[in-house]
């Protein structure tokens, strides 16, 4: 067979060569629109597109260019690539660069990245916000309804915070001056803490937050400050370097806001509590006092009865001593008067005995009478004349 | 004198008077001045007693007081 035809590998490397010798098409930049980006192992396949058409697109070893969001507008640059196994074309991407919204995230990741690096977020440099704060400043524009928002927010919960608005442009070319200005004057004032607010708004209307110079100046603040910038999935510079992110300007009220009708019936409780305490402190020693005093009491009474006892005592020996010397005395008078009785002639004489007489003599013998003489015989109550009739001598 | 130095002497008296190693008018000396001695404490002690029941009266006075405080 007359060899009139070439192999799919022929046609294909014919095809790659086309495209490479092309060098017009080689370092091209394509503006578009990221569609299906998808990661395999260390390269991404993804279309680029626009209202018109189509452009299937490879990038190899992506993580060393931009990695862009789906939907979003890149301008590509690369070369046209045909895959000769897989007989496939794509646009060989050698870089991907952000634009519009896109390169203002690249800006404030750089930004993000530097100001990392040099601690500027770091969270040992957060000041803690006061619990109860007596005047604090709001930094945003007075015409939006953050302002609102965040005095409602105050005032439903404390009714004595004074709110200081300080009037700032929140968008636009002349903001993050005014927003440093303002935050380089609000330090002065010895505020108990800042806010710096912001309404919703599109990227661009937020870059004021992502500002350098804001985010240095509120690092260099000694105020606390708490950051409401937009809504709750808005993300700034600003809540980064903020002591305290707020979700919203209303969740940043409630925030610097003390519950006052709370702290009043806290501090009334407390009060309440001390003076219970002191009074029961005062009670105890009360009680103390009393048991003292009916001790002291009771313990006089009893020196008092041990005195009285002891002194009754002594009076009844004094008078039974007294009275002993007198029993004494008495009985040895007595004595002495028996004595003195026992020696008395008629005591002997009456107690029975007679005495003798002869011619007026006593008879002191049987001796001394004979039988048939006369003799006197005296006794207690008389006396008597008697003849002996007879003697007899006694062995005494 | 005190209460206990009047006291003490009332006794040394009355160990005396125990004794009974004394004299009819050396006796009847001590015992009039044992008497006059022991009328001493009495009254020593009665007053102590009145001012010891002042005294506890006007704490539980004072005490009271303090309760009405309250």
């Amino acid at each position: 067979m007359e060899k009139n035809y070439i192999s799919v590998t022929q046609f294909n490397t014919i095809i790659k060569n086309i495209f490479s010798a092309e060098e017009m098409l080689h370092n091209i930049a394509i503006f578009g629109e990221v569609s299906g980006f998808k990661i395999s192992g260390k390269h991404a396949y993804f279309n680029l597109k626009d209202k018109g058409g189509v452009l299937a697109c490879s990038c190899f070893f992506y993580s060393k260019t931009y990695i862009p969001k789906e939907g979003e507008s890149v301008i590509l640059k690369g070369s046209p690539d045909y895959y000769v196994k897989g007989g496939r074309f794509s646009f060989k991407v050698d870089k991907i660069e952000a634009v519009g919204v896109g390169a203002l995230y690249k800006q404030i990741e750089e930004l993000k990245i530097r100001l990392t690096a040099e601690g500027v977020f770091d969270e040992s440099h957060k000041k803690p916000i006061p619990k109860f704060s007596k005047n604090i400043v709001v930094i945003t524009s007075k015409t939006g309804a953050v302002i609102r928002d965040i005095a409602t927010t105050v005032r439903k919960k404390n009714p004595v915070i004074n709110i200081i608005i300080y009037d700032v442009k929140v968008q636009g070319e002349f903001a993050s001056k005014e927003i440093v200005d303002a935050l380089n004057n609000v330090d002065n004032f010895n505020y108990d803490c800042v806010i710096l607010a912001r309404g919703g708004g599109s990227l661009e209307d937020l870059m004021p937050f992502n500002d350098e110079q804001v985010v240095r100046a509120m690092f260099n603040l000694k105020t606390p400050i708490i950051s409401a910038i937009g809504h709750e999935t808005d993300f700034t510079l600003c809540d980064f370097v903020a002591d305290f992110r707020a979700a919203t300007p209303t969740a940043a009220g409630d925030m610097v806001a003390y519950d006052y009708y709370k702290a009043m019936y806290d501090i009334f409780e407390m009060q309440k509590r001390i003076r219970q305490d002191a009074l029961n402190i005062l009670d105890n020693n009360m009680h103390k006092t009393k048991y003292l005093v009916a001790s002291i009491g009771s313990g006089m009474e009893r020196l008092y009865k041990n005195n009285l006892a002891r002194l009754k005592v002594s009076d009844m020996r004094l008078v039974n001593s007294m009275q002993a010397l007198q029993v004494k005395r008495e009985h040895s008078v007595d004595k002495f008067i028996t004595s003195l009785d026992k020696l008395n002639p008629t005591r002997i004489l009456k107690s029975g005995y007679f005495r003798v007489y002869k011619e007026n003599l006593p008879i002191m013998s049987i001796k001394n009478i004979k039988v048939g003489e006369k003799i006197n015989v005296l006794g207690a109550d008389g006396r008597l004349l008697a003849n002996v009739i007879e003697i007899m001598e006694d062995e005494l | 004198m005190s209460f206990e130095e009047t006291y003490t002497e009332l006794e040394n008296i009355v160990k005396k008077l125990e004794g009974q190693k004394v004299s009819l008018e050396e006796s009847l000396h001590l015992f009039n001045k044992g008497i006059e001695l022991s009328r001493k404490c009495l009254e020593f002690l009665n007053e102590s007693k009145g001012k010891i029941l002042l005294l506890t009266d006007e704490l539980n006075n004072l005490t009271e007081e303090f309760k009405v405080v309250e």
